[in-house]
């Protein structure tokens, strides 16, 4: 399991705090849902915390955004890779960037150190088990996250962490343009890519209902077993 | 000299120090951090000592500097616009590659008047280029769009963090669709679209290498 | 502060001066040399925060297990009309009821179906349910296997064994019954010496008990009986030792699939 949890991360509440700046304090069940623990799979993608300049708090905000875009994205295509549901090109896809995307999770989670925030728990209601929702899920996050990344380079405080966030976008348009060309839709439509805030995040993450909570799987009760 | 000496003290100290000094010496990062010792100009000194050369620190971001990538950007956007329009007026190339090189052709010419836009009348101008055979033949077509997509994404990103923030979005928003253009076209070639989980950051004399590499002389 | 002639620092001091002057001088100079007019040096770029790397998934198989979110229909087919078993959303001991994933999934009836393993009898039932009636997937890389003839229990994590121990079963009577299960729930906490300080719940039915009031649910639990184990001696229950069922529930969690043999 995880050795990260809530608590050992979120003394001061910190990361409720951030939370609420993130979402605008309207919706903080998104990132707060999954944070009972969990995480189990992505427990090997530990690593301890670098030796690194201390981060701004404005830089964390972001990075931890990111990283729980990343922590989906992740999971989704881990869950579509194991299963083996969809189609050969789409599997293909799935494992190739689902490796991408597991090592951005690890690197992120690398540069916050202790302020990483642990994953949350996932439902994806069968869009890793079917090829065609899986494509288009694929391509709206593909996109988006490409579309956050431009709006957040501009406001990171650090360029390293620009640099850093810039040779992330550009990856991720690769695999927008890959699944697209996967869905037979046009891979690049215009000539500039449009930026979008993390509100749209936010709304197509709940759209999708994935984050949910943890099924409670141990009891207090006397056992009523035959014994 | 007094000058190279300021301005390791002020502006983004850490970035001097990162970009330069911890190539020469076996600090840990964390130990660079610390602007103490950095504004005290003792860690320039010893850096010069221990027989290094320490990197110009002349990357703070400013117009200035803006002007110079944005006409270094311009070049590598020539090159590939000049590519897809010779591939188009040759007219060889049939199926998704021929719709490929008509869609990728127009963004190019977008972002080369968008670059022009910026720098205004002193824009340098377009150079001609002669591409051979690569305009042509679809193999060798598909290999150099790859290789020329590739060498535009690694170029911007290697200049945006350079880049005052305004002009930080214009260039993420051109290397989006590079990016994209590298991943329909790689798909289209057989290739993978995404073998590395991050993109190169190409220096100006990488770029410059890169593009002498292919062989298209002005 | 000007450099004073005077002193052996002063003077190094100066040389130093000349020294890093020449320097900047020489740097200038072994700027790189092919640079067009046109093209005045750019600075490198800052280097990045960080550098990933591809993570591979690699490993064995995992075996997927979902929580019940509604109580379904297990069915023959997707959409069918063969019932093969029901399944309740929470399990007798008020826990949510899981069953494991079989990695299949279709679409029928304008909807999409997978197939499961669920509780059953007499070992789990496999078919169908709609995708909508289970909740998120969660990865397991255990198995325990239940040797009835020695009296052993041995969990294994990703092929590997990683824990073994003596083991109280049912007896002939009573049976503990033998085929595929999986571990619905951990109970602890509860005050029962009978059942130890921690109980997992299973999928399996004790055959011999049909009218049990919890539904005759064969658990893996501790005991206040020790010098029983090993032994044939449960009503369908496999009992450990208390230090074993501790040890046991530190590397075994809910999912795991249980052989019996």
């Amino acid at each position: 399991m995880s050795g990260l949890t809530l608590e050992s991360v979120d003394r001061s509440g910190a990361i409720a705090e951030a939370f609420d700046e993130l979402t605008g304090g309207t919706r903080a069940d998104f990132f707060r849902k999954g944070l009972i623990g969990g995480g189990a799979m992505l427990a090997a993608l530990e690593t301890p915390a670098l030796a690194q300049p201390r981060n701004t708090k404005k830089d964390v905000a972001i990075l931890r955004f990111d990283l729980n875009l990343e922590y989906l994205q992740a999971a989704m295509y881990s869950e579509a890779e194991r299963l083996g549901q969809v189609r050969e090109r789409t599997l293909e896809w799935s494992r190739v960037v689902g490796a991408n995307e597991r090592g951005h999770v690890k690197a992120i989670r690398g540069l916050l150190g202790r302020d990483a925030v642990p994953s949350p728990s996932f439902n994806f209601r069968g869009v890793t088990e079917d090829d065609r929702t899986f494509t288009e899920t694929a391509v709206a996050f593909e996109d988006l996250t490409a579309a956050l990344l431009k709006t957040q380079a501009v406001q990171v405080d650090s360029r390293r962490v620009l640099a850093a966030l810039a040779s992330l976008h550009s990856v991720e348009a690769r695999h927008a343009a890959w699944i697209r060309h996967i869905a037979n839709i046009v891979p690049a439509a215009e000539a500039f890519d449009q930026p979008t805030s993390k509100t749209k995040v936010v709304r197509l993450v709940e759209s999708t209902n994935f984050v949910t909570s943890l099924p409670r799987t141990r009891g207090r009760r006397k056992p009523g077993f035959t014994g | 000299m007094s000058e190279w000496f300021t301005r390791s003290r002020s502006g983004d100290a850490r970035d001097a120090v990162d970009g330069g000094l911890d190539r020469l010496l076996t600090l840990t990062r964390g130990q660079l951090v610390t602007r103490a010792a950095v504004g005290a100009g003792a860690v320039t000194a010893v850096g010069v000592v221990a027989g290094g050369l320490p990197r110009l620190a002349a990357s703070e971001p400013s117009r200035e500097q803006d002007r110079s990538i944005l006409e270094w950007l311009l070049r590598v956007e020539y090159v590939q616009a000049a590519f897809y329009d010779a591939v188009e007026r040759g007219g060889a190339l049939q199926g998704e590659p021929r719709e490929y090189a008509a869609r990728v052709g127009r963004h190019e010419r977008a972002h080369v008047e968008a670059l022009r836009s910026e720098l205004g009348p002193d824009a340098p101008e377009r150079p001609e280029f002669d591409f051979g055979d690569a305009t042509s033949d679809p193999d060798r077509f598909v290999e150099t769009a790859v290789a020329l997509e590739e060498l535009a994404v690694a170029a911007l990103n290697g200049q945006i963090p350079n880049l005052t923030r305004p002009r930080v979005m214009t260039a993420m928003r051109i290397v989006s669709v590079e990016a994209r253009h590298v991943g329909w076209v790689r798909d289209l070639a057989g290739r993978n679209p995404a073998p590395q989980p991050a993109d190169r950051a190409a220096t100006q004399d990488e770029t410059r290498a890169a593009l002498q590499a292919t062989g298209f002389k002005e | 502060m000007r450099p004073t002639w005077r002193s052996g620092f002063g003077a190094a001091l100066v040389i130093g001066g000349l020294l890093i002057a020449a320097a900047v001088a020489v740097v200038v100079i072994a700027a790189p040399s092919d640079s067009s007019p046109a093209d005045p040096a750019l600075p490198s770029p800052p280097r990045p925060a960080f550098t990933p790397e591809n993570v591979p998934l690699g490993g064995p198989p995992v075996v997927y297990w979902a929580p019940v979110l509604a109580a379904t229909t297990v069915r023959d087919r997707p959409a069918g009309h063969g019932a093969m078993a029901e399944v309740e959303a929470r399990t007798p001991e008020g826990t949510a009821n899981l069953v494991l994933i079989s990695r299949q999934a279709k679409r029928a009836a304008g909807r999409l179906w997978v197939r499961v393993r669920a509780a059953g009898q007499p070992d789990d039932v496999s078919g169908w349910v709609p995708r909508s009636s289970l909740g998120g997937y969660t990865p397991v890389r255990t198995r325990l296997m239940v040797d009835r003839g020695r009296l052993t229990v041995t969990l294994l994590r990703d092929g590997r064994p990683v824990f073994r121990a003596d083991a109280g079963m049912g007896t002939p009577g009573t049976p503990t019954p033998t085929g595929r299960f999986y571990v619905r729930n951990k109970l602890h906490r509860y005050s029962s010496p009978f059942y130890g300080p921690v109980a997992f719940g299973t999928s399996a039915r004790s055959a011999a008990a049909s009218d049990w009031p919890a539904g005759g649910f064969v658990g893996i639990h501790g005991t206040n009986h020790p010098e029983l184990i090993p032994g044939r001696v449960s009503a369908g229950c496999i009992r450990l030792k208390n230090r074993a069922i501790l040890r046991l529930a530190r590397l075994m969690d809910v999912g795991t699939p249980v052989t019996v043999r």
